[in-house]
């Protein structure tokens, strides 16, 4: 029996077009969050209402439980089944940040709660069903033995579900946080993370357009029914996990406008119509999002931005001028 | 007057198709394929890559198209803060064209009504009221 010869990766003939350039995007921005100092945080931290300090502690401890599941299983499950060496590069590098980000969660609440709560958080991941339920959900699809074009494309489908959508209930808070001039540093974690998962989101999205091409007619009817009933399935479970985050400090409709804008990003990367009508968005948190990409220098001053930052609080009012109605429109 | 796209996750290529449908059968065309003629006028609709910038694609096909350049629109994301769809403001600059409109992923509905506003105000021969974003 013949064996087929083992490859090499060959860099200067890419499988595809766009491989390297994601790879390259990956070293350029690769972060520790122990280059960002927490220690004014911890301060600001002690300031915050008891219900305000629930929401943002058990809001990160479900995304480190749902990055603990991109690392572990997510990643190396596409890595495995991805033929091409650049691509499963890729992919590795992708899954080495996940756990980077699980790291980071951690790390932050060894910084601003006791060893008693910690422990009491992480508790509360393994009880809480939607929780559970999503992570189940999303488990199966990666276990699935079917790996034809369609169970690729259901592997890559919820894997973007949760780097474009499932992730955002969590990343809320500290974002509209971080806009209010609270918690900045920890903000800028965020922001590392929530710029790392936009790409992944697209990379991924990438791959499961071309799965998607590789399908016949009848077979593309049948994922977009999947993708439907898949997609209400998670965002309802959504909703009611977005309640039990947070509705003490009042934010679950606001939480829910964010989620559907963000499931409307994931169909545009996965080349499929936009399930929910446009929507605006909470100013503060968009601003959360958009004023840091930049002050962020991935290659000069990583982890130092956060002391340029000033910190006085913003409230949505103070946005009635900056933003109108359409912020993505440009006034030139 | 006809749409010019370039896309790499296909945003930009749908915006421009609805578009072109919208203004009523525009003739649209990617910057691989469909090159306009040499100083027909055209509205390059693009994305931005790497940091805040204009794709080698886009900026190749310019080289030796940007005769006929009317307006550009670019699509970004959100997360690249200051350069966010940067590749439009760019292109806006070096060849003194308006940017027409900045989109947030594949853009929303009120974006595709603005930028078919715009075309079809430019469709046969009303070319001086560019640039006014409402
Ligand atoms: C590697 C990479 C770099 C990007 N850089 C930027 C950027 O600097 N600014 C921005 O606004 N968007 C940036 N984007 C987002 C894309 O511009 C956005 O997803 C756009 O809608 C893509 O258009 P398309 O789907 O037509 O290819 C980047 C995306 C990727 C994958
Ligand atoms: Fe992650
Ligand atoms: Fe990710």
């Amino acid at each position: 029996m013949t064996r087929t010869p083992f490859t090499a990766t060959n860099w200067s003939e890419p499988e595809d077009s766009f491989s390297v350039t994601f790879y390259e995007k990956y070293t350029s921005q690769l972060w520790f969050p122990e280059e960002i100092p927490l220690s004014n945080d911890a301060i600001v931290w002690k300031s915050l209402t008891e219900a305000e300090r629930w929401t943002y502690m058990h809001a990160s401890a479900g995304l480190n439980a749902l990055d603990t599941l991109q690392g572990e299983v997510g990643m190396p499950a596409l890595r495995g089944l991805v033929p091409g060496h650049i691509r499963k590069a890729t992919l590795q590098f992708q899954g080495m940040m996940e756990d980077i980000h699980a790291r980071s969660y951690s790390l932050m609440n060894k910084t601003f709660l006791s060893t008693t709560e910690e422990r009491a958080v992480f508790a509360w991941v393994e009880a809480q069903p939607q929780l559970q339920f999503k992570i189940a959900f999303i488990g199966d699809v990666f276990a699935d033995p079917d790996t034809s074009d369609f169970g690729l494309w259901r592997k890559m489908v919820v894997s973007c579900m949760l780097e474009t959508a499932l992730f955002y209930s969590g990343f809320y808070y500290p974002l509209l946080m971080a806009g209010q001039g609270r918690m900045v540093s920890a903000g800028e974690i965020f922001n590392l993370i929530i710029l790392d998962e936009a790409v992944h989101g697209v990379y991924v999205a990438l791959l499961a357009q071309e799965r998607f091409e590789a399908l016949n007619d009848a077979q593309q009817a049948e994922a977009l029914a999947w993708f439907d009933g898949a997609l209400d399935t998670l965002y309802r479970n959504e909703l009611a996990y977005t309640d039990t985050l947070y509705a003490r400090v009042g934010l679950t409709e606001d939480v829910g406008r964010f989620i559907r804008f963000n499931f409307n990003i994931l169909a545009d990367n996965l080349g499929l119509e936009r399930r929910f009508p446009d929507e605006d968005i909470n100013p503060v948190v968009l601003n959360g999002i958009r004023t840091r990409g930049t002050t962020h220098d991935f290659f000069s001053a990583k982890g130092s931005s956060y002391a340029k930052l000033n910190v006085e609080p913003l409230a949505d009012e103070d946005f009635a001028e900056l933003w109108p109605e359409r912020p993505a429109v440009a006034h030139d | 007057m006809r749409l010019v796209f370039d896309s790499l996750t296909g945003n930009v290529r749908r915006f421009a198709l609805a578009v072109s449908r919208e203004a009523g059968g525009v003739p649209v065309g990617s910057v691989r394929d469909a090159p306009p003629a040499p100083g027909e006028p055209f509205l390059l609709l693009t994305y931005t890559f790497g940091q805040g910038e204009v794709p080698a694609s886009t900026a190749a096909f310019l080289r030796s198209h940007a005769g006929g350049l009317r307006g550009v629109v670019s699509s970004g994301s959100y997360h690249w803060g200051e350069n966010f769809g940067r590749a439009g403001d760019r292109i806006a600059s070096e060849f003194r064209v308006p940017l027409v409109a900045r989109l947030n992923k594949g853009g929303t509905v009120s974006d595709r009504e603005q930028v078919t506003r715009w075309v079809r105000s430019h469709l046969s021969g009303g070319g001086e009221t560019y640039g006014t974003l409402d």
